[in-house]
């Protein structure tokens, strides 16, 4: 008997314990989906960063407006980061300097004791006066930096802390150190940089301009967050893909809006703890970002999070049947009574339909109208949704008891006191 | 023989904690729960669709599929149709993107693609002649979910992407599954030339790389500067690529963020990027307007 009660023991705290590892296992499981499913936008953020352009400095092409000694010059700084394993950007950078500093020639003389393409001083530890006139050398040691003979390290464009994403003239000047009022001088050089490195290593201009684009560009979170005052109407219309989304929602990305037939860059948010179940809310709507719950811009986000608070705290949950709409799904209700595309405050984030109130959801089937011309349901908790949505700064569709917004469009038809008119 | 009961527990442990994996599995969880609506709704931005996507359907059994793939297939392969009359038959069952990447795709591709009805799950059909699978398309359910007026929901199948098995090399090929990816590069180097700005570039420069880009740029000339002042300006990767169609031909609504060289908080804008073919079949930038 006793032997048989053991096992029983054995046996139940074994399936316990097998219980508990599958169902760890599958927590696992489901949290490496959800976690590739929110990485949204990692491939936008992927590092695509320009490798060196390549230069045969045996067979240089004619360029025109420029010497040979010139192509030289610069065919040897493009090869010497290529060689030292830099990146286009450090190539652009290098040849950018030149230009400003020697116009690409290997100049005996200059400033004080400057000499070579660079400009370099020999009585600053940069090397000897005929280091300093081999193209080759002059370019390491603005890239690499020079060991001084008194120990110190003259530094290089590579020694610089944060050269990568420094604009061009200022990584520039990091390491020529000019008078203050050169340190801009850099700059105006690159578009004619870009064209000749494109000559020099035989691609398009387009090819050889990698470096136009930063791929971290936008991928940090966005620091701006929205005022505690209501967005203006002037807000809601102009991009706001900055303005990050608050505590207690996801963000979602950029994305496009529409007002007034145009597209407007804004910031997506998902609002946590709430239930949408129309378009582009609809889990794994908007390319897989949705998750079933209600969308609206970033700016639109905290003042629709305090209407949801206040609505709650009176007894009522809502529920809601549409959100933020891309221009694409405005493209295919359009038509009838739905706005025309670029035209609904849906696409700008800023509206939301409310799902479950009593009656038909027909345009004009309203109880009557508010103050405001609100257009009223006789429901208990639409007069909620509408004293909590003025004092958050939305108001009620002036033909749809279910459509709450915070107007954009309308604004100008409306007489919105908190809203000026455009 | 005896065994003992160390081995046995390790046995016991082992075969419950495969049971509690089938048995908590995330395939097994769906078929046990209602259906997912996201188990199949296809994105908005790949496939810019005429209306919503809702929950996939069950599939049908092999050689079963909706009666608007089988439209799609059997016009797809029609050898006879006119290139206006095969327009006009794909039209309805395919997206907007999807329909205007076929009118440039290599008519003869299809025409020899077969029209057999290979495989079928979980929405994609393999199709081609006899045992060789041409490509593999994918259909999504869309329910037309309009609230206003009380109009009722309207559901049908829809053709998202075309993935061809063994395309030969230069075909110009409808857009796949995966059709953002396929516009992804001509796009970028689209939005570095309309956006991003290098130190000191002239009006002169700019359009010249405008024209080096675009093979039509009529309305990327009236492009505005990105910033007025001659700065340099970087652009990041595009964040939201959306395919849709403007007059039957595809174009992709970019959102990408641009900044001053040096600065960090990025503003964005949104440009349309038309596309056209290239010799090679290939996207390539045709133009482009906000």
């Amino acid at each position: 008997m006793r032997r048989i009660l053991t096992w029983v023991i054995v046996g139940a705290l074994v399936a316990g314990a097998s219980v508990v590892v599958g169902v760890t296992a599958v927590f696992f499981q489901f949290a490496s989906v959800s976690s590739s499913d929110t990485d949204s936008t990692n491939d936008a953020c992927t590092d695509t960063s320009a490798q060196a352009l390549s230069v045969d400095t045996s067979a240089l092409p004619d360029v025109a407006g420029y010497t040979s000694e010139q192509l030289s010059v610069a065919a040897q700084i493009m090869k010497i980061g290529g060689d030292l394993g830099l990146s286009e950007r450090a190539q652009l950078i290098g040849l950018m300097t030149a230009m400003q500093e020697s116009s690409l020639q290997n100049l005996a003389g200059g400033d004080r004791d400057s000499v070579g393409a660079f400009q370099q001083r020999p009585s600053q530890g940069w090397g000897t006066v005929e280091q300093l006139r081999d193209p080759a050398y002059a370019a390491t040691a603005f890239f690499r930096g020079v060991d001084r003979s008194t120990g110190e390290h003259n530094p290089g464009l590579i020694d610089i802390d944060g050269w990568e994403s420094m604009s061009l003239t200022q990584a520039a000047s990091a390491v020529q150190l000019p008078a203050e009022q050169y340190e801009d001088a850099y700059a105006k050089h690159e578009s004619e940089a870009r064209k000749l490195m494109s000559e020099l290593a035989g691609v398009s201009v387009g090819q050889a301009s990698g470096s136009l684009t930063d791929a971290n560009l936008g991928c940090s979170a966005p620091v701006n967050v929205a005022a505690g005052d209501l967005p203006t109407q002037e807000q809601l219309t102009q991009d706001s893909a900055n303005v990050a989304c608050p505590d207690g929602s996801t963000d979602l990305g950029a994305a496009s809006g529409g007002y007034q037939g145009k597209r407007i860059p804004l910031r997506l948010c998902s609002i946590t703890g709430t239930v949408c179940t129309g378009s582009d809310c609809r889990d794994g709507d908007l390319d897989g970002k949705a998750r079933g719950e209600v969308v609206v811009n970033s700016l639109v986000a905290p003042h629709f999070m305090k209407w949801l608070e206040a609505v709650r705290a009176d007894g009522y949950n809502p529920q809601f049947s549409s959100s933020f709409r891309s221009w694409e799904t405005q493209a295919s209700f359009s038509g009838g009574n739905v706005a025309r595309v670029g035209y609904s405050n849906h696409q700008m984030g800023a509206a939301i339909d409310i799902s479950g109130l009593p009656g038909g959801y027909n345009r004009h089937n309203c109880s009557g109208f508010a103050a405001d011309d609100s257009c009223k349901s006789n429901a208990p908790a639409w007069s909620s949704y509408h004293k909590h949505g003025v004092e958050n700064g939305a108001l009620f569709h002036d033909e749809e008891f279910w459509h709450l917004e915070w107007v954009i469009t309308r604004a100008p038809e409306r007489d919105v006191p908190f809203i000026p008119a455009a | 023989m005896r065994v003992s009961l160390k081995s046995i527990l390790v046995v016991a442990a082992a075969v419950l904690g495969i049971l509690a994996l089938v048995v908590f599995s995330p395939e097994n969880r769906q078929q046990h729960e209602a259906p997912q609506p996201e188990a199949a709704a296809p994105s908005v931005t790949a496939g810019s669709p005429n209306e919503t996507a809702t929950e996939q359907t069950a599939s049908p059994g092999p050689a079963e599929v909706p009666e608007e793939v089988q439209e799609f297939i059997d016009s797809y392969a029609d050898p006879d149709a006119s290139a206006d009359e095969w327009g006009r038959a794909l039209a309805p069952n395919v997206t907007p993107a999807l329909h205007a990447s076929l009118l440039s795709s290599d008519r003869e591709l299809a025409r020899t693609a077969g029209h057999e009805i290979l495989d079928v799950s979980d929405g994609r059909v393999s199709v081609g002649t006899k045992t060789d699978v041409s490509y593999t398309l994918e259909y999504a359910q869309f329910e037309d979910d309009h609230e206003h007026d009380g109009h009722a929901g309207a559901s049908h199948p829809i053709v998202t992407g075309i993935d061809f098995t063994d395309a030969p090399d230069g075909a110009a090929l409808p857009l796949g599954t995966d059709g953002v990816e396929q516009v992804r590069t001509p796009v970028q180097e689209a939005l570095t030339a309309a956006v991003a700005q290098p130190g000191g570039q002239s009006d002169e420069d700019r359009e010249q790389l405008i024209r080096d880009t675009f093979t039509s740029p009529e309305k990327a000339m009236s492009l505005p500067r990105s910033v007025d002042d001659g700065a340099a300006v970087r652009i990041g990767n595009a964040h939201e690529l959306v395919l849709a169609a403007e007059d039957d031909q595809l174009v992709v609504h970019a959102t990408v963020p641009y900044a001053r060289d040096g600065e960090s908080s990025p503003e964005w804008t949104t440009v349309t990027i038309e596309l056209t073919r290239d010799d090679s079949g290939a996207w390539t930038p045709q133009d482009a307007h906000l």
